[in-house]
């Protein structure tokens, strides 16, 4: 287990297993901030422009982990399982948002897609693309999410028609995340060499 | 917000219950004269705060207002509130009364909100597609235009869902007015325009044939317009007609005819639109419960009281909220009203009851410190109080803080026992005395002299030597009768001996009938003890200016000596609550 952000008080030396460093593909362009937590056995990788926000947690402990590329990670996210309580892929694509708080489970989630704060995507769910599941929303394990999904009041579901028919809107929202994510690299500090 | 710990309650005399003063109470011994207003003629019976009406009077302290100028408590049946003014929570702007009454209660600027979710809309530009770069087009040609649409935040709703696309992000409300009427217009030929313009026919017509017709030669026997004072009724219900058109119709009868075609304003009802309801139905099957309107959104705005699917719903104007001030019932002066100025949350008049009247508190006379910090509760019944154990005598210690800058003559008074089942014995040790007036706290920092101090509380360096080393010089002090236990600088305590009784009845050799038996069963919170206090105040003001709050002291100490006081009195119930009895 590589846990750099680790108090000192307990050394990785003082464990009697030896500290498996998790295998990690990190593109040259992507901002891992300090304190963020990459665990597990399995492969990491991190695409083109991609962000991860302090106090995120990466756990490749039951499976890979893909993100995509544009894609932010906001504080104290938490994707993936720890080991033990499920197995299977994680794949994010590009152009996702995910907000602070929330915990990913699903197998996929779709490019453009927003997950916003403190939401859960249960295990095996795979999210389509330029979906949005608002705040503090549950998408349950093992559900399909079709393209252009609203998760929002209490659970309600809608297509977003405006999304599936104009295209320029589409392209106005991933101009969006681009520049979110300009702004973001300029603010957080680089620290992913140390992974790799 | 009243203090969920709030052990005391005042009841606003508005009521009957609580209005009247107590007839024959006691404290300590020596019966209480009520001089002047309170005397024999108008004494009613003593407060009982396990009446179930006693409910209905009895309110926490931070609850209260307090009129000025009639001296007396207001609780919220004696004060009417008043509409200030109309604002928009979105946009924070005023709207006035006049434009309330011909607008309705929505903004008419730029704020709407989602009809699906409520959220608040704002306005995006969608970004038009690049035009192909063209080398042959003057620099200065004419730009694609930007459209724009309103967008929700949280759902992701927009205006295109219902195809609205905004020429320019300013005036909405024109431009969603205008883009309805034409859609209106689309998909129902007899359309809200149309519409209106059937009906001025129709008025114009009726206007017409009015002037002629007459009441017994109209040949439409049957019909509801034969009378002209039928026609008249409708007439004023949809659009008026006057008073002298009428008259004029009578002097000369003519038979009235009914409209008769379209340019008459007549519509002829078609059984045809089968084809619609069809549709209707084919997009029900289609769309699913999903895609229907629930009754929620359908109500929220009056535009869309008919929207069946969702991709009906039209952008909803927000609501406009209101400010309202309180007046006082009988001499309609405010009591509390908001600053006008828009965005800010202070009162421009605000005159509390705990400002103006003074505060009881009761706790007992050795109190046994809690074993947690109150502050780290997570729930009042975490702590429970202990319960109190009849005929044992406890001793407690009344507190009656002073608000006002004048010194006050407190009066307490109480009867014997406590009304109800269970008969409590209450004593007031001291039931007449004096406290001091409020002041700046400072006052009582700076000038150590200020009141007599009694105890080791009196607020100099001995007290907070005595609190940090916990020693008191008066452990060993006993409460005597006649005499008060502690004073500073506005407030006096005093102590209340309680012996609380017993729930059970009395045993008896008779048996009871069952009536008896039903009236002396236990009901809900009989075992509660409370005790009704009847507090009056009395004071010495001058004539003029404010009576309490710096304004009063400055007005004080600016005017010249000798200048003539006026007495003030004020009386009221307070009911203490004690805790409960415990069931032996």
């Amino acid at each position: 287990m590589a846990s750099t952000s680790a108090p000192a008080k307990k050394p990785a030396s003082s464990s009697t297993v030896p500290a498996i460093k998790t295998p990690c593909r990190i593109h040259s362009t992507a901002v891992i901030a300090d304190k963020v937590q990459i665990t597990g056995p399995h492969a990491v990788e991190i695409g083109e422009n991609a962000v991860l926000q302090p106090h995120v947690k990466l756990r490749a402990e039951g499976g890979k982990i893909i993100i995509g590329k544009n894609t932010t990670v906001a504080e104290k996210a938490i994707i993936g399982f720890a080991a033990g309580q499920g197995e299977g892929d994680i794949v994010i694509g590009d152009y996702v948002h995910i907000d602070a708080g929330t915990r990913i489970e699903a197998s996929r989630i779709g490019d453009g897609s927003s997950i916003e704060v403190n939401s859960v995507i249960g295990k095996g769910a795979v999210v389509g693309k330029d979906c949005k599941v608002t705040a503090l929303n549950v998408v349950n394990e093992g559900e399909e999410l079709p393209d252009f999904t609203v998760v929002f009041c209490d659970g309600q579901r809608r297509i977003d028609q405006t999304m599936k028919d104009h295209a320029e809107i589409r392209t106005a929202k991933r101009l969006g995340q681009e520049r979110t994510v300009a702004l973001l690299q300029r603010l957080i500090p680089n620290v992913a060499s140390k992974w790799l | 917000m009243a203090a969920p710990w709030a052990n005391t309650y005042y009841a606003c005399p508005c009521s009957e219950l609580s209005a009247a003063a107590p007839p024959n109470v006691s404290n300590g011994g020596t019966p209480l004269e009520l001089p002047g207003s309170f005397d024999n003629g108008e004494e009613g019976s003593t407060f009982d705060p396990h009446n179930p009406r006693a409910n209905y009077s009895l309110y926490p302290l931070d609850n209260l207002l307090y009129c000025d100028e009639c001296d007396a408590i207001r609780c919220p049946r004696c004060w009417i509130e008043e509409v200030i003014n109309w604002y928009c929570p979105s946009c924070m702007f005023e709207v006035p009364t006049s434009a309330i009454k011909s607008d309705g209660n929505r903004c008419s600027r730029n704020c709407y909100n989602c009809p699906l979710c409520t959220s608040p809309l704002t306005i995006s530009s969608v970004a038009s597609p690049r035009p192909v770069e063209d080398s042959l087009k003057p620099s200065d040609a004419a730009r694609p235009q930007e459209s724009y649409l309103l967008q929700c935040q949280y759902c992701d709703w927009t205006s295109l869902d219902v195809g609205i696309q905004l020429d320019r992000p300013t005036k909405i409300t024109e431009q969603l007015v205008r883009l309805r009427k034409s859609k209106d217009t689309k998909t129902d030929p007899i359309s809200v325009s149309n519409r209106e313009e059937t009906f001025n026919n129709l008025t114009n017509f009726y206007k017409e044939e009015l002037q002629g017709s007459t009441e017994s030669q109209t040949p439409f026997g049957n019909s509801p317009y034969n009378s002209p004072a039928n026609l008249a009724r409708i007439m004023s219900l949809y659009g008026g007609v006057s008073h002298t058109a009428l008259k004029k119709s009578r002097e000369k009868p003519q038979p009235m005819r009914e409209a008769s075609s379209h340019s008459q304003g007549l519509l002829v009802y078609t059984a045809d639109k089968s084809d619609a309801e069809e549709e209707i139905l084919q997009r029900l099957k289609e769309l699913g419960w999903n895609g229907t309107t629930t009754g929620e959104q359908r109500q929220m705005a009056p535009v869309n009281n008919d929207a069946r699917f969702l991709g009906q719903l039209w952008p909803v104007a927000t609501a406009l909220r209101t400010r309202r001030g309180r007046r006082c019932r009988s001499c309609r002066q405010f009591l509390t009203r908001p600053d006008p100025k828009m965005g800010s949350i202070r009162y421009k008049i605000r005159l509390l009851a705990l400002n103006f009247i003074p505060r009881l508190s009761l706790k007992p006379l050795n109190a046994i410190p809690p074993p947690s910090n109150p502050a780290f509760r997570l729930t009042l019944d975490d702590s429970p109080q202990p319960l109190l154990q009849p005929f044992t005598p406890l001793q407690y210690v009344l507190t009656i803080r002073n608000p006002i800058f004048e010194k006050i003559k407190v009066s307490l008074a109480t009867p014997d026992t406590t009304p109800g089942k269970v008969a409590s014995k209450v004593t007031i040790l001291c039931p007449s005395f004096d406290v001091g007036p409020a002041g700046d706290i400072w006052d009582e920092a700076l000038g150590s002299s200020t009141t007599t101090p009694s105890a080791a509380n009196d607020g100099g360096r001995k007290a907070a030597m005595a609190s940090l080393t916990g020693s008191t010089t008066d452990t060993d002090r006993q409460p005597e009768a006649g005499k008060i236990w502690e004073k500073t600088r506005n407030s006096t305590s005093v102590i209340l001996e309680i012996v609380p009784g017993s729930l059970k009845p009395p045993s008896r050799i008779v048996t009871l009938t069952k009536q008896e038996r039903e009236e002396q069963a236990p009901r809900q919170d009989d075992d509660r003890l409370e005790i009704a206090v009847y507090v009056r105040v009395q004071w010495e003001t001058h004539e003029e200016g404010p009576e309490a709050g710096l304004g009063k002291r400055d007005a004080e100490r600016k005017m010249p000596s000798g200048e003539a006081k006026v007495a003030k009195e004020l009386a009221y119930w307070c009911v203490l609550d004690v805790g409960k009895i415990a069931d032996v």
